[in-house]
């Protein structure tokens, strides 16, 4: 099988492949001129491991060689993209009572992510509490493929309905970026904000208060 | 004649006072006291726990309670003169032997008088005990129907009428109960 030249990677190789499926893959890499490197590192490992059972000398010269061109043609990585997730963790959101939320960001990326800055501006200082954590906070770097977290404890002053919406996040693409990109965290939705009354009338155990009317009743109990 | 009379009114009185549903005014009084105390136990539980306001609240607790004393103390009176014929029957002859005892050295007096004296310690003995077992009868049923009632099955209702729910419905029953002739 010859396969054609490209106007960056020329090779001439004989090569009988096992199954159809990949010599499809092989001719379409690289007719494209570009460097596909995923499907080229999956292919060239199958093909390693054919040619330490089969191929002969030469033909495992050629496939080291097109392994090295294929790497080495890696030029341009994709920028930093970062996927941010918005958690409250709470199973019950009661007045008073902490609630906890997590922030998740992925970078999926081909950069490392730089200068991420994570504002949350939906928690109004009169309606909330921060406890533990900051709203706003700055991190250096996220490299690529990997994920950052950010937990904020908050204690709401108030009972009703709230609309847990999105917090927003900056961040420069790549070294070379000039304009930073913006992008806004998943929504969690509207929470129920119970009194703490409620709360505490549904899952306090009120031993004290038990106690004291058992003493209550013993007198007229225990005439 | 007159002594005679006045002999056979005592006697009279006695039976009347044994056969009476009446109470007498210290019975009557340690009746409503002990109702009172009773009903108004609840509210500790309904203030504390189903976290009902006492002040705003008051005028419900008031009425309520009221309701809830007379209910009980008609339950104490109906429930004291069903056992007290149960507990006569039951201490007559115990009784008999404890009055013999204590007259057999007096040899003045006749049978008669000691007739009477054993009729008097013996309904004396079963009012005490018929009314203490009575309160103490009614007050645990009371108490266990509330708990019953406001913890269980209208737990999902608002405290205010959980509170009057149970209550009245507690005081009502063992009003009812009590009105049972066995």
């Amino acid at each position: 099988m010859s396969i054609p030249s490209t106007r960056r990677n020329t090779v001439n190789c004989d090569l009988q492949l096992p199954t159809n499926n990949l010599k499809v893959l092989w001719s379409k890499n690289f007719q494209s001129g570009e460097s596909q490197f995923p499907f080229l590192s999956i292919l060239h490992f199958q093909i390693i491991i054919l040619g330490l059972f089969t191929m002969d000398n030469w033909l495992k010269i050629c496939i080291v060689v097109v392994f090295a061109v294929a790497t080495t043609g890696n030029e341009e990585a994709t920028p930093a993209k970062l996927l941010f997730s918005k958690q409250i963790l709470n199973k019950y959101l009661v007045e008073g009572m902490d609630i906890v939320i997590k922030y998740s960001l992925f970078n999926v990326g081909g950069t490392a992510a730089l200068d991420v800055q994570v504002a949350d501006n939906t928690f109004g200082p009169q309606d909330f509490e921060v406890v533990g954590g900051q709203l706003k906070v700055t991190i250096d770097r996220i490299p690529p493929g990997s994920n950052a977290t950010h937990v904020v404890v908050i204690r709401p002053s108030k009972y009703g309905y709230f609309n847990f919406t999105a917090a927003e996040v900056s961040y420069l693409p790549s070294e070379y970026a000039a304009e930073a990109l913006v992008g806004l965290s998943s929504e969690p939705g509207q929470g129920a904000i119970v009194p703490f009354k409620e709360y505490d009338r549904k899952f306090s155990p009120h031993l004290l208060d038990w106690l004291s009317f058992a003493a209550m009743s013993m007198p007229s109990l225990v005439l | 004649m007159t002594q005679k009379q006045k002999a056979l009114s005592k006697e009279e009185e006695i039976l009347l006072q044994d056969f009476s549903r009446n109470v007498s005014t210290k019975s009557n009084a340690l009746f409503y006291g002990n109702a009172f105390i009773v009903s108004a136990i609840p509210i500790w539980l309904f203030w504390r726990i189903h976290f009902m306001d006492l002040l705003t609240s008051s005028p419900l607790f008031l009425i309520i309670t009221c309701l809830s004393t007379y209910l009980v103390s008609f339950a104490y009176k109906k429930t004291k003169f069903v056992l007290k014929h149960k507990v006569a029957v039951k201490r007559e002859d115990a009784i008999s032997r404890e009055i013999s005892k204590m007259i057999a050295e007096d040899k003045k007096m006749n049978k008669k008088e000691k007739d009477e004296r054993v009729l008097w310690k013996k309904n004396e003995v079963s009012d005490y005990e018929a009314t203490t077992f009575s309160i103490f009868y009614n007050n645990a049923l009371f108490l266990a129907v509330v708990i019953g009632l406001s913890f269980f099955l209208l737990k999902s209702f608002s405290p205010s009428f959980n509170y009057i729910l149970s209550v009245g419905l507690s005081s009502g029953l063992i009003a009812l109960l009590s009105t049972g002739t066995k």
